[in-house]
């Protein structure tokens, strides 16, 4: 083993026992951010030096900040799963056709679900078709997405040939010059803008949705919905907006008294 | 030609081990604070908490400074530490300064408008000020959207006002060419219910990430060396990684109005903004501005900001650039050097 895998390994130990220790949290988190974006450079250069693709360097589809599932709850992640996997099951069947292949297994009862509780489940569709809806727009703003990285990888080359001397620090400085040169020309596009704007429509009216069947399950359990909730933090809104209203009066009025008092004196 | 990533990687694991050494120093107790000059309680009203600062011993000036900062993120970036601390370079001036704490909404304080913010809240901290410093007017220091409120509040209430100073504020909305003015533009506020949530602070960090993902999330965290070679350097980095990750969320009716008065709409820079009932013409502003921007301000570009200048009388209206991004234009130690002192001559 390398010196330096062994001394990667004595880090990647020593982290491990720190995350287990009372380091304050946000210190383990900019610890871990450090790591992998050591990693993230080390691949990077290792590209350039061999001359390889460049263009996933600029991937924002994993990015948080694009990620607008980010705060969408677990069970419309697994839906999304659901049809992943089933997009992928087909692709197979069809190549196993295609190359004349046994099929036998694409009628596997064993691991199918005997019942199929959002089928039979009328206010489901309507999740269902949101949740198609935001494929379709997830989709679209995804390729957008990836057509930043190629942009970037582009403009990148063409910043490196500029170059007379080469070095670490300029591929670092080129490729994120390179990365927010391309984001800046892409998103003030028409067609990302537009993109954007679907992926939003589409989310609120998944939101809307959830919300619909939410209220009406919960109407069946007998608990407050969302209406009675709103009245109370109207109410209590405006109860609290009365009491600072009043206390500034009277306090204002006892000053004034004061001062008049004290002048009186 | 090789750039040979073996001694990149070689050069980064000894840095990085440093840094392990130097952070697994400290504990809950032990981490570096912000907002540490030392301030008094004056008023609170729900979350909110107006604060004096304990004044230095020298002598004091008249009017006193309330400093309004935005909803979205902690007012605490002020008082960073003690040789980037905006409030500790205004008492070394000598004068006498108030800030307001919005604090953190919670769901109950979702129809919190932006007229509670502007008529209310910060028009019941302004008077506190007044009674609190024995003062009949007070010199009102707005921050980003803390100077978008303060112009406001100046419009509606000329009366309480001496002098008002906005920092890296923004006016012209349409002025705002990035990521977040496109986006706002494709929220529908009005397909937003009554039942609107709170916009959580997770939100909004995501958000202004996205307006440089690969500056805020890559290139940050690429060079441990310039953080484990000087300690000053670390302390300075985690005090604002402790900052940016301390996002309140914001209350939704507030925050919806916003989006749409402002980044949609662009309502104050087209005189066509009303809070209840209530115009708001920046010309109706009756004292001096003096508008600092930032050169290099991605958030509010300078244009966005000097837009000001279109609405205040000139023999009223000052403005001075900051070398700088939106946060660096005033708490790197050279931009706010300069800042101190026109901010002094000038209310003087």
């Amino acid at each position: 083993m390398s010196s330096s895998d062994s001394k990667a390994d004595n880090i990647l130990e020593q982290l491990n026992t720190l995350f287990s220790s009372n380091m304050p949290d946000e210190y383990k988190t900019i610890l871990q951010n450090f790591q992998q974006q050591g990693d993230f450079y080390s691949k990077l250069i290792q590209h350039v030096d061999n001359k390889e693709s460049l263009e996933s360097f600029w991937n924002l589809v994993n990015e948080k900040s694009f990620c607008p599932l980010e705060n969408m709850p677990d069970e419309y992640k697994t839906i999304l799963q659901n049809f992943q996997q089933q997009g992928d099951f087909y692709s197979k069947l069809i190549q196993h056709v295609d190359n004349k292949e046994s099929l036998e297994s694409f009628w596997n009862l064993a691991n199918e679900k005997s019942f199929c509780p959002l089928e039979n489940m009328p206010d489901l569709t309507l999740i269902i078709e949101c949740i198609k809806n935001l494929q379709s727009a997830l989709i679209k703003i995804t390729t957008l997405q990836v057509s930043v990285g190629q942009r970037a990888a582009s403009l990148f080359q063409e910043k490196q040939t500029l170059l007379d001397e080469h070095s670490i620090e300029k591929v670092c400085e080129h490729w994120l010059q390179a990365g927010e040169e391309a984001l800046t020309e892409i998103s003030q596009t028409d067609e990302y803008i537009h993109a954007q704007h679907q992926l939003f429509d589409v989310i609120k009216q998944l939101m809307q949705a959830q919300q619909h069947i939410s209220e009406k399950h919960l109407s069946y359990l007998g608990l407050p919905t969302q209406q009675p909730i709103t009245d109370l933090q109207k109410g209590l809104h405006q109860l609290r907006t009365e009491f600072a209203e009043y206390k500034e009066q009277t306090e204002a009025t006892i000053q004034q008294l004061t001062i008049s008092l004290e002048k009186l004196q | 030609m090789s750039l040979s990533s073996q001694a990149y990687s070689t050069h980064w694991q000894a840095h990085f081990q440093l840094l392990i050494n130097q952070l697994s120093q400290f504990d809950e107790n032990s981490a570096p604070q912000l907002a540490s000059t030392p301030k008094n309680l004056i008023y609170s009203e729900n979350k909110l908490k107006l604060f004096c600062y304990e004044a230095l011993d020298i002598k004091q000036k008249e009017i006193p400074i309330l400093i309004t900062y935005a909803l979205v993120n902690r007012p605490d970036i002020v008082d960073l530490e003690p040789d980037r601390s905006l409030v500790l370079r205004l008492l070394e001036q000598g004068f006498t300064v108030y800030l307001i704490d919005w604090g953190y909404p919670d769901s109950s304080d979702c129809f919190t408008s932006l007229d509670n913010y502007i008529n209310g809240l910060l028009h019941r901290c302004v008077q506190r000020t007044k009674r609190h410093s024995n003062s009949q007017t007070i010199n009102l220091l707005g921050i980003c959207q803390g100077g978008v409120f303060s112009l406001c509040y100046a419009a509606l209430h000329p009366e309480s006002i001496n002098k008002l100073v906005t920092l890296v504020s923004p006016i012209d909305f349409e002025n705002t060419h990035n990521i977040l003015k496109s986006w706002s533009n494709g929220v529908l506020t009005n397909k937003l219910s009554e039942t609107s949530p709170n916009i959580t602070g997770q939100s909004i960090s995501l958000l202004f990430n996205s307006l440089k993902p690969f500056q805020l999330t890559h290139e940050k965290y690429r060079q441990p060396a310039t953080l484990s070679s000087k300690k000053e350097s670390l302390h300075t980095f985690l005090r604002m990684e402790q900052w940016l990750n301390d996002t309140p969320d914001l209350a939704a009716q507030a925050a919806n109005e916003f989006l749409q008065s402002f980044y949609q709409q662009n309502s104050l820079h087209k005189k066509s903004l009303f809070l209840k009932n209530k115009h708001v013409l920046l010309s109706d502003i009756k004292c001096p501005v003096l508008n600092f921007y930032a050169t290099k301000d991605h958030i509010v570009p300078p244009a966005a900001a000097q837009a000001l200048s279109q609405h205040i009388k000139a023999s009223l209206y000052q403005e001075a650039p900051l070398q700088g991004g939106h946060i660096g234009a005033f708490i790197s130690k050279k931009t706010q050097h300069q800042l101190i002192n026109q901010l002094n001559d000038w209310l003087e």
